[in-house]
């Protein structure tokens, strides 16, 4: 995102402090996003639609006290989407779940050869199950919503550079471990 | 840090099954609802904070008006008993000669 872009956006949302019904253009640009970045964690439809209605309802109930920090307006509804899935499974008392696409985590993995199958990526997955949460949080936030760093660290309220460190950490596992090539754009 | 539940799964939610849940004139009812809510709430949690201090203002001063009467009825008292006690010292001396 460009910084006119994220100016854009910002102007955007300091029109809506004024009058709510400049947020539309937000809602309609992030729902989708925000939806599918819910359901990700949660696997349930209607689950999803709530926290993600929650989502939006408690961003335009805060929307006063929105500060711009120099990351893409997104990174603050991911942060508030994240923090409600995060309530919902400390409420019930469940480990937080990782709904992954199966399509996207084939587009990720370049196969070196062809015994990566899908007995492969079934380890691969029984492998990820036992990676920190934290880990698999950023790589989330990294290869599914396709954040940089910056807004990692803004989503998950870490420094930078401990997010790189994560990820780096938790690519080499994945590399040693299954001697898998992952693509990785090297995006900062 | 414990094992997560992960899953794969082949369903993607294409953007008309998400529509279904996007409804930004719900959203904005819910918000105005919350709005007029929380000024409800506040105009009566002012309302009570103000009646509180009335009441304590009217306690207040009743226990101050109270008390000041008080001690005007005390000094009252002392008065009387000190012109008593004059007169009763006079009468006692008086037997003899009135002398204070």
């Amino acid at each position: 995102m460009t910084d006119e872009e994220i100016n854009a956006e910002y102007e955007i949302l300091d029109r809506a402090k004024r009058d709510p019904a400049a947020f539309e253009i937000l809602y309609e640009r992030y729902f989708d996003r925000i939806f599918n970045f819910i359901y990700r964690q949660t696997d349930d439809e209607d689950l999803t639609a709530d926290l993600c209605s929650q989502t939006f309802f408690l961003i335009l109930k805060n929307i006063d006290r929105y500060q711009y920090r120099g990351v893409p307006v997104s990174a603050w509804f991911y942060k508030i989407a994240g923090n409600e899935v995060n309530k919902h499974f400390r409420k019930i008392k469940q480990t937080k779940m990782f709904s992954l696409e199966g399509s996207i985590l084939r587009n990720l993995i370049e196969q070196e050869n062809d015994d990566f199958d899908d007995a492969a990526i079934h380890r691969l997955l029984l492998f990820m199950q036992d990676l920190p949460s934290d880990m698999l949080e950023v790589l989330q936030l990294r290869f599914y919503e396709d954040k940089d760093f910056k807004e990692i660290a803004f989503i998950l309220d870490q420094s930078e550079s401990a997010v790189k460190m994560r990820t780096y950490r938790a690519l080499d596992r994945l590399r040693t471990s299954f001697q898998l090539k992952i693509k990785y754009d090297g995006k900062e | 840090m414990g094992r997560n539940e992960i899953k794969l799964r082949d369903k993607r939610l294409t953007p008309d099954l998400v529509k279904r849940y996007r409804n930004y004139s719900a959203l904005l009812k819910k918000v105005e609802r919350d709005k007029r809510y929380r000024q409800t709430l506040r105009i009566f949690i002012i309302s009570i904070i103000v009646t509180i201090i009335v009441l304590l203002l009217i306690v207040v001063s009743y226990t101050l008006v109270e008390w000041e009467r008080e001690k005007e009825i005390n000094k009252g008292k002392k008065e009387t008993s000190y012109a008593a006690f004059n007169l009763t010292s006079c009468i006692k001396t008086s037997a003899g000669n009135c002398n204070r």
